[in-house]
């Protein structure tokens, strides 16, 4: 614990030298930068060794805070999400040293590193915080240091736009916390974390909190429908707090599920089976979305939601598990999600540092102006590629280490043969492998179009790579990508202290449930060992082939047409094509097409604009109905103080009254 | 149920899944024709081959259902000269995945029932629930008056063989019955298609809502 | 028993360049012709190995990484499938969700690899296979996942191992229907007619050969081993699931099997001579119809 408090020590440390140098960018960015570094290299080692350790520790910061003790508290849970928190966030800091120097974002420094140490602290306290009002500051905080990340470059257009839809979706979900974590204190006389099914809640108060939590957090991680603000807040934020954003801070959504399921006993299996249908709608729902972007963080950020589906498919599968008395679904189930967790971390956060060296590069991430990357930009081309085969699940990397997890979880059921329910795990198959073939399209699509073949935009010569702060950072990312897929066996020896808590299983159990799973992982270790071995055999014999002969360089064959150009590449419209046109009205595809005409054709034209479904039949209708109905309460409005007062003292009038007769 | 029904059952499955995905309309006749005779010949496998009976049923059922129904509606298309493609209102694609999604949701009836029947009669339940529902789907999704017919027919054949499962035993005349019924379905519904045909020069059914008021 | 194993992974190795080359004897028949030798293959590998390449300057390195990878990742998945009785060398539940995966990687790499040479023609062709491959890939994990609930296991090897000749003529109708599937998921895999043809000059109309028009010499070489892999190994999966336990005893079944995969080469001949190709729209159709019968066989498996 005292590791922990040194480690935030640092995070405080970081943001009060970035703001004391503001006036000076370069020593703030410094002093931030190594805050971030020292507090999670720190932070990092604490919380591995605390999860091995398997510790339960609590610390009493004060007695006298309002609404019960302020106690903080390490558990299994908490250290898990500590580590994908610290094992990020020093990484991304280096990055974002170098990432922000190029610019006007220098000029930010001292309020960008103040708001991403703050951001660090806030989500270690989040976990840590066993105080219903202490975690909704730490929340709060979380928040809004996110949404200063947000609309760091204000003065673009889209940045407050982002920003704004941002701070409305992120204070609606927080209303419903609030909402939910009143009525636990309500329940239980104080707002310390206890577990519920001690206290005096009926089921359907205890139903009615798992919808409020459901929404609060679940605004936060991105479910559908719920998502809208995250592609808009993603592209907006510089490129490694997008990282730290996607790959912890939508989490935390997830982690609040978690820690609301540990506290709530045997939960009913509705609660299991509403988590499966977010998960499978937000999977299939963000993967066809990420599918029809062209710009690559935007597309970046749709996938963040097709991952938390996958995370959430996890999530409720253990649930109903818990629920239906299934160990081996509630082990699997709840392994595969925390697992996914942290593999999502790793290469949704490479992804993203490395979608943000290209726009640092090219100045953009329009994919249709991108292509040829590979060659100028070999690093960040390496970086791509691994997080892409990681995020489709693809044998060696991490990706698939915990998809296997979610595929036992199901197995384990139907296994059991219980034909209802087999029924459904089925369809849940379907999904998890509807979504791999999916995500797989998606991203051939992004790295093949972003980085191979020819550069679409004309004016894009000189591309360089980007400096060496920027490149290792991503490096190390990849290099974890292949170290979780091999080194699988022992995380999810890990994985156990986490899901016997969460699961409220013995230790034996749970490891006697990761049998066969780690069985597998044993041989995929010598599988992808033979793997790798085989294809560098064949390259090294293929270069052998070679060397003594004449190799040719030469144009792409071109099938005797004498003009070819770039920009007849496969585009990122073009590339899922059949599957966009076949969905068109769903995903919200709007083609115009202008057709060359005559017979000396000229002029012709294609656009395709996509706007979110969700966002457009839901949310803008509903936020527009309000608006006309609160305009209606205009007249309230006089911009005379003295009237503002005469409110107030009417409300505490009322007040008075109201609680006089009770 | 024996083996060899299980495999009829199955056969039967596929030509309601063929039916989905079929584009020409001489080939979804003789798929039709074929789940017939694949009911005809299901009758024996259940009810046995000892009653001359069921001899008389199974081939009224053959005769009928495979080879006078096919032979009426060829009629009814060399006659009206349709064009031999389909027009789907739900795509192919679609149907054949509800195909899919309808076979789960037939199963999980099926496993929900408990109805009074001997030991290993679910699958067939299950086919016979999924046929009756392809063959509603049939007679929604497809827009020539045709299929209609044969979205009926299938739909029928479910109906049919639901009873078999059930192993319920119907009184001859009850049987026959019905089985003359469906002829004077078909027979009428061909002549429908024909006079359809002549009123209209198709028998898109979707053009139908001309006839309704204008408002 | 594990020596079986191995000798299935060498025979996998040496023979599967003679899987294409029945299958093009088998249409030359069909068509009158007298054809290609059946030997073709291999002299091709053999000149391929030994050519120098042409190579495109838009490429980098993904280009040749595509081949490599592809025709490690077969090798690879081999390891985890059985002949019949002979098991395979890798066994542990939840094999087949590796396998699939391999098999997904390794066409990963290959679709990269065919963007990178900067061809629209190219790109078509990785656009179709991969919109194409979601439907193979559900196709293929409902048929096995309805072997897998018959065997009672989910490892691939169990699969085909555990099943007696009893349980197999019991359930002839889901190890039948998820045969169907698989020999669908076979054609599609391997470019056949009526999917797409192997032999068709016209780029527009290709999936699989447009992506590997650019590539030359060894890498060619690889993309040509690869293909005669994946014929061997798809063609392995069909056999596993529609021929009884026990061709014959001991080592004759074995010599049986390789037989079958020489009939089911010819089938494969048959198939694409006496079929026309599908049109491309129609092709999700075909793969949706598969996805049906597979959900059949599982809810036939399940009871």
């Amino acid at each position: 614990m005292n590791a922990l408090m040194i480690s935030l020590g640092f995070f405080a440390a970081g943001a009060l030298g970035a703001a004391l140098f503001y006036q000076r960018p370069a020593w703030a960015s410094r002093a931030g930068v190594f805050g971030a570094v020292l507090g999670s290299a720190v932070g990092l080692t604490s919380a591995i060794l605390k999860l091995i350790q398997n510790r339960h520790e609590g610390l009493m910061i004060a007695d006298v805070f309002p609404y019960g003790k302020m106690v903080l508290g390490l558990d299994p849970l908490t250290a898990w999400f500590l580590v994908i928190l610290y094992a990020l966030t020093g990484l991304a800091a280096l990055y974002g040293y170098a990432y922000l120097q190029h610019g006007d974002g220098a000029r930010r420094a001292g309020k960008a590193w103040f708001f991403y140490n703050a951001l660090a602290a806030s989500m270690a306290l989040v976990t840590l915080a066993r105080n219903g009002l202490f975690f909704l500051m730490a929340w709060e905080v979380m928040s809004i240091s996110s949404w200063f990340l947000v609309t760091l470059e204000s003065d673009k257009e889209t940045s407050r736009r982002a920003g704004l839809t941002y701070l409305i979706a992120t204070h609606l979900g927080g209303a419903f916390l609030i909402a939910g974590f009143l009525m636990m204190e309500r329940s239980t006389g104080s707002f310390v974390m206890n577990v519920l099914s001690a206290s005096p809640m009926t089921p359907s108060q205890l139903n009615l909190l798992f919808v409020l939590f459901l929404i609060g957090f679940g605004s936060k991680a991105g479910f559908v429908p719920l998502h809208v603000w995250l592609p808009e807040a993603h592209p907006a934020a510089p490129s490694h707090v997008s990282a730290l954003m996607s790959g912890v801070m939508i989490k935390m959504g997830i982690y609040g599920l978690l820690r609301f399921i540990s506290l709530s006993g045997t939960p009913p299996s509705w609660w299991g089976w509403c988590l499966i249908g977010v998960g499978v709608t937000s999977g299939v729902v963000g993967v066809l979305f990420a599918l029809a972007q062209n710009r690559l963080k935007t597309l970046l950020a749709y996938s963040s939601v097709e991952n938390m589906g996958l995370l959430t498919i996890g999530l409720g599968l253990g649930v109903l598990g818990i629920s239906l008395h299934r160990p081996g679904l509630a082990v699997l189930g709840l392994a595969g999600c925390l697992l996914h967790a942290l593999n999502h971390a790793i290469f949704k956060g490479l992804l993203f540092l490395a979608a943000g060296a290209v726009l640092r590069q090219t100045g953009t991430d329009v994919l249709d102006r991108l292509g040829g990357l590979a060659k100028p930009m070999r690093v960040t081309s390496l970086a791509f590629l691994t997080g892409s085969a990681a995020i489709c699940g693809l044998p060696p990397l991490n990706g698939f280490t915990s998809e296997l997890f979610l595929y036992f979880a199901v197995f384990s059921v139907m296994m059991s043969r219980s034909s209802a329910l087999s029924v459904w795990m089925i369809g849940v198959m379907v999904s998890l492998v509807l979504i791999g073939g999916l995500s797989a399209l998606c991203f051939v699509k992004a790295f093949g179009l972003g980085f191979l073949g020819g550069s679409r935009d004309p004016g894009q010569t000189e591309v360089r790579e980007v400096p060496a702060l920027m490149r290792w950072p991503m490096l190390a990312l990849a290099l974890a990508c292949l170290a979780g897929g091999l080194a699988a066996p022992w995380l999810a020896g890990a994985l156990k202290s986490p899901v016997s808590f969460l699961s409220g299983l013995s230790a034996a159990e749970v490891k006697a449930q990761m049998g066969p799973v780690i069985r597998a992982f044993r041989s995929l270790l010598g599988l992808s060992g033979i793997l790798i071995l085989v294809a560098g055999a064949l390259a090294w014999i293929r270069s052998k082939l070679l060397a003594g002969r004449a190799v040719t360089a030469s144009v792409t064959w071109d099938c005797a047409y004498a003009r070819p150009t770039a920009r007849m590449q496969y585009t990122s419209d073009s590339f899922p094509g059949m599957i966009l046109r076949s969905l068109r009205r769903c995903l919200g595809l709007h083609v115009k097409v202008q057709k060359p005409g005559g017979i000396f054709p000229s002029a012709a034209s294609l656009t395709t604009t996509h706007r979110d479904v969700f966002r457009e039949s839901i949310f803008e209708p509903l936020f527009q109905g309000t608006a006309s109905l609160l305009m209606k309460w205009r007249w309230l409005q006089q911009g005379r103080v003295q009237l503002y007062v005469l409110y107030i003292a009417l409300t505490l009038l009322f007040l008075f009254v109201f609680n006089l007769k009770d | 149920m024996d083996h060899f029904s299980d495999l009829i059952l199955v056969a039967l499955m596929l030509s309601a899944v063929a039916l989905l995905g079929t584009s020409r309309i001489a080939g979804c006749i003789r798929i039709s024709a074929a789940q017939g005779g694949l009911l005809a010949l299901l009758l024996l496998c259940v009810r046995g081959t000892g009653s001359p009976y069921f001899w008389a049923l199974a081939g009224g059922i053959a005769v009928l259902k495979g080879i006078v129904f096919p032979w009426l509606l060829r009629r009814a298309i060399r006659e009206t000269d349709v064009q031999c493609e389909n027009i789907p209102s739900v795509n192919y694609l679609l149907s054949l995945g509800w195909a899919a999604v309808s076979f789960a949701v037939a199963s999980w009836i099926s496993s929900l029932l408990s109805v009074p029947f001997h030991q290993a009669a679910s699958p067939a339940v299950a086919a016979a629930v999924f046929m009756i529902f392809s063959g509603f789907f049939l007679i929604v999704a497809r827009r020539l008056a045709l299929m209609q017919v044969l979205g009926f027919v299938t739909l029928e054949n479910g109906v049919y063989a639901f009873g078999l499962a059930l192993a319920y035993d119907f009184p001859f005349l009850v049987e026959l019955g019905i089985l003359l019924d469906i002829f004077v379905a078909v027979f009428v519904m061909g002549i429908m298609v024909f006079r359809i045909h002549r009123a209209f020069d198709h028998i898109d059914t979707r053009q139908m809502t001309n006839l309704k008021d204008e408002p | 028993m594990l020596l079986s194993s191995w000798l299935f992974v060498v025979c996998a190795i040496f023979l599967s360049p003679l899987f294409a080359g029945i299958i093009h004897r088998t249409k030359a028949f069909f068509a009158g012709r007298s054809g290609v030798p059946l030997l073709q293959s291999y002299y091709d590998l053999w000149k391929l190995l030994h050519k120098s390449a042409v190579i495109s300057r838009t490429t980098s390195a993904v280009f040749w990484m595509g081949p490599a990878v592809s025709l490690a990742a077969l090798l690879t998945s081999l390891l985890l499938l059985p002949f019949g009785k002979t098991p395979a060398i890798f066994s542990f539940p939840g094999s087949f969700v590796v396998f699939a995966y391999l098999l997904a990687a390794g066409r990963f790499f290959v679709m990269s690899a065919a963007l990178d040479t900067g061809s629209s023609f190219e790109g078509m062709g990785a656009s179709r296979e991969a919109q194409f491959g979601i439907f193979t890939e559900i196709a293929l994990f409902l048929a096995l996942t309805a072997v897998a609930l018959r065997s009672g296991s989910f490892s691939l090897s169990d699969m085909s191992t555990l099943v007696t000749a009893q349980e197999w003529t019991g359930n002839l109708a889901v190890y039948g229907l998820a045969g169907l599937v698989l020999f669908a998921v076979f054609l599609t895999e391997n470019a056949r007619i009526p999917v797409d043809d192997p032999n068709t000059h016209l780029e527009l109309t290709m999936i699989h050969e447009v992506m590997v028009l650019d590539h030359g010499g060894p890498d060619l070489g690889w993309i040509l081993a690869a293909d005669g892999l994946k014929l061997w190994i798809f063609g392995t999966l069909v056999l596993n699931a529609v021929l009884p336990p026990a061709l014959a005893h001991g080592g004759l079944d074995f010599l049986a099997r390789l037989a079958a995969l020489a009939v089911l080469a010819v089938v494969t001949g048959a198939v694409e001579s006496v079929m026309a190709r599908l049109r491309l729209g129609r092709i999700p159709h075909l793969l949706t119809g598969a996805v049906a019968i597979a959900v059949i066989a599982i809810g036939l498996a399940l009871r």
